[in-house]
């Protein structure tokens, strides 16, 4: 990727060596004439400055109206004009120049046919001049188009890997086993549901890591699971409110998402209280938003609360399947209490 | 052995109880949820030994310990946490993983019996072979106040000199004073309580005033009352 300034860096390059090297070559063929020194070597520098003068104005005409952003089709007419206004508009210029000047001895007055002939060279020229600009853009393009769409890759992999990885959170599952190894004494058929829960558990993040978006209501019950379990290690420190329109269950929202939100509530607004706290999980529609709400009771300490990092990478992952208008922000809720509301427009989540 | 545990899972505490169980000289006469009502617990029952969680809500355990003085000896728990593990790790400090192995729960219990084993203290004075609970960042350390050679008043905190190191501890001095055992430890100004153990020099000058000085550290000069108490104290 070339940055602005290397690029205008690039186009004088290009632009002065092409033309001394046009007016090289000019001198060279004049050279092998015998029509003297100052014919080889004037005419080629007033036609090549000239014709440096007259792209460097086409430039500006592409950047002002933008001619960078059409399509092959339109662009094409308007190259070939270009070239044939530009050609005459040279031509005048040149021999205007040219004919200041007292003639050369042994140059041939000028015919009808050589003037049309020069004038066609010209707008060829021009022509190829134009080609070459485009195409290089057309080129750059392509190829920024394909990076941006490696970069969303990557982007996306990542935010899964995370998730999983959170998922995966060792000190949940430690936790979890010690639980379910205490429980086989005290309470043998809980701890075959503990079992089966956290089998469940891991088997959801396994799986729907491929997956860019699952039912509301697979992740809900994953949530359900979570909790559950979480209820084991903290008992009555933990008290759990759902809110969920049955209405909303079949939208379709990225997996682990929620799941998260829920584990960074209990793990900073829940667990690390004496008292324990609330989690509230809400889900409605409004103003054609899909509304989903994670709350805990904790307080809201910027410094407490790393998700911060997370919640950006979060509302990145978003944005990129549901548009702009996906979001998802922390709020403080009413009575001392935080929220992360999530916001997906529904048409993208169809 | 005279055990609390103190972890704010019930279900972990009830797993570690019911592996206690097959250690005859473990005496559990005690449980804590949370780091509060284990430092009026522990003040209550005095133990010997600990059961310590790391991660509990509010204080934390090592917050927990830097508030005990002595600080029995402590066993930690934790189940997965690489913070609390490299601070283990780094200060050689006893932990076991949950779920405990029963191997490696025998391990620590047996090097607790063997290490020397306390005499049962009556909590308001601490002596030569107490030991507190010191962190200093990443450092932490069971320092064994016998080693202590002096302690520097800095505010709400005092310094502890012992080996190479010089971290603070969360006590003023007068805090201090009041518990240390006088036989071994002397408050010589406002500013210093020194561990006769560690003197090297003493001198007196003129008027009486006695400069002492102590392993590795600049002399410290006494005004007369306090030279007196020092006289009468060594007996001189």
């Amino acid at each position: 990727m070339i940055m602005t300034r290397d690029r205008e860096k690039l186009y004088w390059i290009c632009q002065a060596s092409g033309w001394v090297a046009y007016a090289g070559v000019n001198a060279l063929l004049f050279a092998t004439s015998n029509f003297g020194i100052r014919v080889a070597v004037f005419i080629p520098i007033v036609f090549c400055s000239i014709g440096f003068c007259i792209t460097h104005g086409l430039r500006w005409i592409f950047k002002r109206w933008e001619w960078k952003q059409l399509s092959i089709q339109s662009l094409a007419p308007r190259i070939v004009i270009c070239s044939l206004v530009s050609a005459v508009v040279w031509e005048v210029l040149h021999f205007g120049i040219v004919s200041m000047l007292p003639p050369p001895p042994g140059l041939p007055p000028l015919s009808k046919g050589t003037v049309l002939g020069i004038g066609f060279s010209m707008s060829a020229t021009l022509f190829i001049w134009q080609l070459i600009y485009f195409g290089f853009h057309y080129v750059e393009n392509y190829r920024r188009a394909d990076l941006e769409r490696l970069r969303l890759e990557v982007m996306i992999k990542d935010a899964e890997l995370t998730s999983l990885r959170s998922q995966m959170n060792p000190h949940f599952i430690f936790n979890c086993l010690n639980n379910i190894r205490g429980l086989i004494v005290e309470d043998p058929g809980r701890a075959q549901t503990v079992v089966t829960q956290l089998a469940n558990i891991l088997r959801y993040s396994l799986q729907t890591g491929n997956a860019n978006t699952v039912p509301l209501e697979d992740e809900l019950r994953t949530v359900a699971d979570y909790l559950a379990l979480e209820a084991v290690r903290l008992e009555d420190r933990l008290q759990v409110r759902m809110d969920i329109d049955p209405d909303t269950l079949q939208t379709q929202v990225p997996p682990m998402l929620i799941q998260t939100l829920v584990e960074n509530g209990i793990k900073y607004g829940v667990a690390t209280r004496v008292e324990g706290g609330v989690i509230h999980l809400k889900s409605r529609f409004k103003n054609n938003y899909l509304e989903v709400g994670v709350s805990n009771s904790g307080s809201y300490d910027e410094k407490a609360n790393p998700e911060g990092v997370g919640l950006k990478n979060s509302a990145e992952r978003l944005k990129l399947l549901f548009g702009d208008k996906a979001s998802i922000n922390l709020e403080s809720s009413a009575g001392n209490g935080v929220t992360a509301a999530i916001r997906i427009p529904l048409e993208a989540a169809k | 052995m005279r055990t609390v545990i103190v972890d704010d899972e019930r279900l972990a505490r009830n797993e570690l109880r019911r592996m206690l169980r097959d250690f005859r000289e473990i005496d559990i006469i005690g449980e804590a949820a949370d780091a509060e009502s284990a430092i009026k617990l522990i003040g209550q029952v005095n133990p010997d030994l600990i059961f310590l969680d790391i991660q509990m809500p509010g204080k934390d355990g090592f917050e927990l310990l830097e508030a005990l003085s002595p600080a029995p000896h402590v066993v930690f728990t934790t189940a997965f946490d690489t913070y609390a593990l490299r601070a283990f790790d780094v200060n050689a400090l006893d932990y076991l993983l949950k779920p405990i192995d029963p191997r490696r729960l025998s391990e620590a219990v047996q090097k607790v019996l063997a290490e020397a084993p306390r005499v049962p203290v009556v909590a308001t004075v601490l002596g030569a072979d107490d030991r507190v609970f010191v962190k200093d960042g990443e450092k932490c350390w069971f320092v064994r106040l016998g080693d202590v050679r002096v302690m520097k008043s800095e505010g709400n905190y005092t310094r502890l000199y012992f080996d190479q190191h010089k971290p603070l501890i969360l006590r003023s001095l007068n805090q201090l004073d009041a518990k240390l055992d006088r036989k071994t430890f002397f408050r010589c100004d406002r500013k210093h309580i020194i561990n006769l153990k560690w003197i090297e020099s003493i001198d007196q000058d003129v008027e009486g005033r006695i400069t002492v000085g102590v392993k590795q550290m600049p002399d410290v000069q006494m005004s007369r009352r306090r030279s007196q108490e020092f006289r009468e104290l060594l007996s001189i």
